[in-house]
């Protein structure tokens, strides 16, 4: 790791005055003086110490988030919405009751994420706005499309763990699991400008697929910070249910991970569901088809299994990853039945 | 090796040199570690003072004890513990959060501490595997280790007892299923996890009766 | 990677016989009962299966559900390797104290407590009582630690040493006892006349020394009886070591996950001398061999040669939740070869257990995967689920 300046910001509006820049953007300058005077945000740091170990992130200055209370709550809004400071750990996410309660998908989504040790440090906004595991990508021998240079090394190469859906010039998958769950959810993200002003987008419209953007991730701006994320109230029926399947039960990356969220009337059937894909696409994919799948229906082995085959309609796998389809039909299918309680 | 030209005569021992280069080159010097209330806020005002590479006085709340020591902004805990605070209990495995092997406890958490940077610490207090006897009194997790023979190169077992001994700080009759996912992110190479669950497991017994 | 080369070539024979016997409709035990002329494997496949449960073992495809069970077994051979450039030194000190050194090296295999047993049990101590100095280039030569060989060409020389030292201390010793050197023997921490009429600690049989220390240097000497083969330092003992492995795993075929549930492991290296460091190098063989079997794999990008998963996180590696329920047995297998008669056991428990994973893995599912690792993709291209999808190859 090169050497930088530190400061810990005491409040929100000291961190704003830093002028940060993004990491995408940064690492798209580099190398350049606009990367090496960068100033970057750090929040648990886990995902920035990682570039900078790897060669990949050399700013001047990094500005430590960790100081600033308010970042660090849950709390719900009148009317029932949950705001989670983006400040939460994993860990906390994991464990808070209210969120168990009302949000399990997402509390397993954390909870199953990375190792205990990750979890008690890595904050959900740096989860959020963490750059893709791809290992072109976290490599300094290859130059990536995203990292500016000229061609995708996964589209020949090994890409057993790549994308299915969605990869237009670039087949990383969106490295977040708690964003499959969140998307999910509709989740939103706010954000404070540079000059404080406040804006909220939807997650889903947050998260940037390459053929929108190929260098960078997410709609984060220079300067901005993401404050919170909101859940809108839970509907009443609502149930959901997050899975993730890796290698390895213990400490892996997913291969595949499902979040399912149903809205379930009193007769049985599903009003609305929602099923995000994590794993699978550069961002958290909605499978549209399986949505639709399950609307009005009753929630069975049958039902559950069709929205499945729906879920993957239209992947488009490469030379190493088609057995993710397969995978992922399971996975929906489970997910879909353990969200309505038949697990 | 010894047997390559250097002979310390002077009361250097060849752990304590390598040790010191190995310090020089994370970018970590030693203070002296002596005493020193400095307020967490003065600690504060004095880190964000710091520009480039150039270090910076920090107190550590390590064991209990308050060490004072100059680190660079880039050191990591791990590197500052294993280098000028002399604490090589705690390993550094992957140094990238990825075998839990230099786990310390930060607020009795446990934590990468290969993955903080030590001017991040700030008061929390550090346990190292260091500070988990009571003197010459084993903590229960580490007699049940030596009894169960959980050790075999012990480079991922400071780590692994950390994580246990937090696991039963938390949860005082933990089933097999919950040793082993507090244990999912230590990679023990030599294959000790059977032997180290039966300690925990049995620690955790003898603590309650 | 433990047992290196024969993991590989065990993971193809070891499946070959089993396809052998299942094409001859014949139970794979029966059919290594009738091809396998060891003595030492039969027994351990009739303790092995028995407790085990072989006769538990079903027909490929019996569970309905996604999640098929399956019993699978395999075989190692190893050879009993020395190294006969192994040497160490023991001390006995005037103030009572025992060392002994060699450069051995201790990488985590408990060499340091087996010299120290040995030695306290030549001396009539306890083994906390005996100095262990290993490690240092410059005590005498030890065996490297690789191919299994360091007990079984260390041990050796150790009790030879011991043995010697003691002889001294008895001379030393005798006048103040009142009996003959040959008449003492050394026994709960006191050397005493065969009758045990007189004795003396042996701190005060020590204190009898005209020298601040003796000491005495021993090597590793030939197997009694003499080695099947010898190059240079290496040899091979006239009997080679082995086990059997048995192992159980559920592979759900949707996505593909193998996980295994338990094995058995039965293993002979000679004289068992710790029974627990054993259990332990058995546990570090079974566990590298189910990781080797379901995840261990370098990735190398063909078109730029760089190894792409050079790290902890995507060299995948079996951890807690992967760990079976491991059962040892240990087949005490006496052979009155060498002072000790202990010989190695780490890469023998290395050997079956990949292939005694994927013959369960055939048994569960009905396919062979006869790629390594046998993944997610490994398994689904097997069943044929991948769609347009061929096999790995
Ligand atoms: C071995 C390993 C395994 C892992 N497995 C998983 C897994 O299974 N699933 C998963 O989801 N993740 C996994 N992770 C990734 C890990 O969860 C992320 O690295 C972590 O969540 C990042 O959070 P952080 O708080 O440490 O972010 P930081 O590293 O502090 O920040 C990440 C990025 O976000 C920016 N940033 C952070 N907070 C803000 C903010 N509030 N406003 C603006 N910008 C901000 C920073 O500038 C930086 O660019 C794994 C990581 C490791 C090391
Ligand atoms: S998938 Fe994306 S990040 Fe990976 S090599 Fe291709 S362009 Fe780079
Ligand atoms: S050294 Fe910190 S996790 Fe591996
Ligand atoms: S004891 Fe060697 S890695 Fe765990």
């Amino acid at each position: 790791m090169k050497g930088f300046a530190w400061t810990s910001a005491p409040d929100l509006a000291a961190a704003l005055r830093a002028g940060s820049a993004t990491v995408a953007a940064t690492m798209a300058a580099a190398p350049g003086p606009a990367a090496a005077n960068a100033v970057i945000l750090k929040a648990g740091g886990i995902d920035l110490l990682d570039l900078m170990k790897e060669g990949l992130l050399a700013p001047q200055r990094i500005v430590n988030l960790r100081g600033i209370p308010e970042l660090g709550r849950i709390a719900e809004e009148p009317g029932g919405a949950l705001r989670i400071g983006a400040m939460v750990t994993l860990a906390q996410l994991a464990g808070d009751p209210l969120i168990r309660a009302r949000y399990g998908a997402l509390a397993q989504a954390a909870g199953g994420s990375a190792s205990p040790q990750i979890r008690h440090v890595a904050t959900l906004g740096g989860n959020l706005l963490q750059r893709p595991r791809c290992w072109y990508f976290r490599s300094i021998h290859h130059d990536c499309a995203r990292k500016g240079g000229r061609q995708c090394f996964a589209f020949m190469g090994e890409n057993q763990y790549h994308a299915i859906f969605g990869q237009y010039g670039c087949a990383i998958v969106h490295p977040s699991t708690a964003a499959t769950a969140l998307v999910a959810f509709d989740a939103s993200v706010e954000l404070v400008g540079a000059r404080g002003a406040r804006r909220t987008v939807a997650l889903e419209n947050f998260l940037l697929g390459p053929e929108v953007d190929l260098q960078r991730e997410n709609a984060l701006a220079p300067g901005e910070i993401l404050t919170a994320v909101l859940l809108p109230a839970p509907k009443p029926g609502v149930r959901s249910f997050h899975l993730r399947q890796g290698e390895l039960d213990s400490f892996d990356w997913p291969i595949a991970d499902v979040a399912v969220v149903l809205e379930l009337g009193r007769d049985g059937a599903c009003r609305r569901a929602g099923v995000v894909l994590g794993a699978a696409a550069p961002v958290p994919y909605r499978a549209r088809g399986a949505e639709s799948a399950l609307a009005g229906q009753r929630i069975a082995e049958g039902t559950a299994r069709s929205a499945a085959i729906a879920a993957l309609a239209g992947a488009t796998p490469l030379a190493k990853n088609a057995y993710k389809v397969p995978v992922f039909e399971a996975l929906v299918r489970r997910a879909i039945l353990g969200a309505a309680g038949q697990a | 090796m010894v047997g390559a030209g250097i002979i310390m005569t002077d009361g250097i021992t060849r752990r304590q040199f390598l040790k010191g280069t190995g310090a020089a080159m994370s970018g970590v010097a030693a203070l002296e570690a002596g005493l020193g209330a400095v307020a967490g806020a003065a600690q504060a005002a004095a880190v964000d003072a710091a520009a480039g590479t150039s270090p910076v006085e920090i107190v550590l709340d390590v064991n209990g004890a308050r060490r004072r020591v100059a680190v660079e902004p880039q050191a990591t805990l791990a590197e500052v513990l294993r280098g000028p605070l002399n604490l090589t209990g705690t390993k550094i495995g992957c140094d990238r959060g990825a075998c839990s092997a230099c786990t310390v406890w930060i607020d009795r958490v446990p934590v990468a501490s290969c993955m903080m940077l030590a001017i991040d610490v700030g008061d929390r207090p550090v346990v190292t595997i260091e500070g988990l006897a009571r003197g010459e009194q084993l903590h229960p997790v580490q007699a049940a280790f030596i009894a169960h023979d959980a050790i075999q190169c012990g480079f991922c077992t400071p780590g692994l007892v950390m994580s246990c001994a937090a696991l039963l700080e938390t949860n005082p009759a933990p089933s097999l299923d919950d040793v082993k996912a507090a244990t999912s992110g230590h990679l023990c190479r030599c294959g000790t996890y059977p032997h180290a669950f039966a300690a925990v497991l049995d620690a955790a017994k003898s603590a309650k009766g | 990677m433990r047992a290196p080369g024969n993991v590989p070539g065990a993971y193809a024979l070891e499946q070959m016989i089993d396809e052998l016997a299942i094409r001859l409709a014949m139970d794979p035990l029966a059919l290594r009962d009738r091809i396998d002329l060891s003595a030492v494997r039969r027994e351990e496949r009739r303790v092995g299966a028995a407790r085990f449960g072989w006769s538990r073992r079903r027909a490929p495809g019996s569970d309905a559900g996604p999640v098929k069970r399956g019993l699978g077994m395999a075989q190692s051979y190893w050879g009993a390797n020395v190294n006969t450039n192994a040497a160490c030194e023991v001390r006995i000190l005037r103030d009572g104290s025992v060392e002994i050194l060699s450069s051995v090296q201790d990488i985590g295999t408990g060499i340091g407590t087996l010299l120290a047993q040995v030695v306290a049990e030549e001396m009539g101590l306890r083994p906390e009582e005996i100095v262990v100095r290993i490690g240092d280039t410059d005590f005498p030569a030890g065996p490297p630690s690789y191919g299994s060989i360091t007990t079984a060409s260390i041990t050796p020389p150790a009790r030879n040493a011991a043995w010697r030292a003691l002889r001294e201390l008895f001379e030393a010793a005798a006048p103040a006892l009142g009996a003959p050197p040959e008449n003492l023997i050394a026994k709960g921490g006191r050397i005493a006349t065969a009758d045990n009429a007189r004795s003396l600690s042996f701190r005060e049989a020590a204190a009898t020394l005209r020298t601040d220390r003796i000491s005495v240097v021993a090597s590793r000497a030939d197997d009694y009886g003499g080695f099947a083969r010898k190059m240079g330092d290496s040899a091979s003992a006239r009997n080679a070591l082995g086990g059997v492995q048995f192992a159980q795993v559920a592979v759900d075929v949707e996505t593909g996950i193998v996980r295994v549930e338990r094995v058995v492991a039965v293993q002979d290296c000679g004289r068992p001398m710790n029974p627990r460091q054993i259990e332990s190098q058995v546990h570090g063989g079974v566990l590298m061999g189910m990781s080797y079997a379901l995840c261990e794999e370098r990735l190398l990008d063909r078109r730029t040669g760089h190894v792409l998963n050079a790290d902890l996180e995507h060299y995948k590696i079996g951890r807690s939740r992967e760990v079976p329920e491991i059962e040892m047995i240990l087949l005490e297998n006496y052979q009155g070869t060498s002072a000790t008669d202990a010989y190695g056991i780490a890469e023998p428990a290395n050997v079956a257990t990949a292939p005694a994973i994927a013959n369960a893995v055939f048994n569960a599912i009905g396919v062979r995967a006869r790629q390594l690792p046998m993944t997610p993709a490994t398994i689904l291209a097997a069943l044929g689920r991948i769609p347009g999808g061929r096999a790995r190859a």
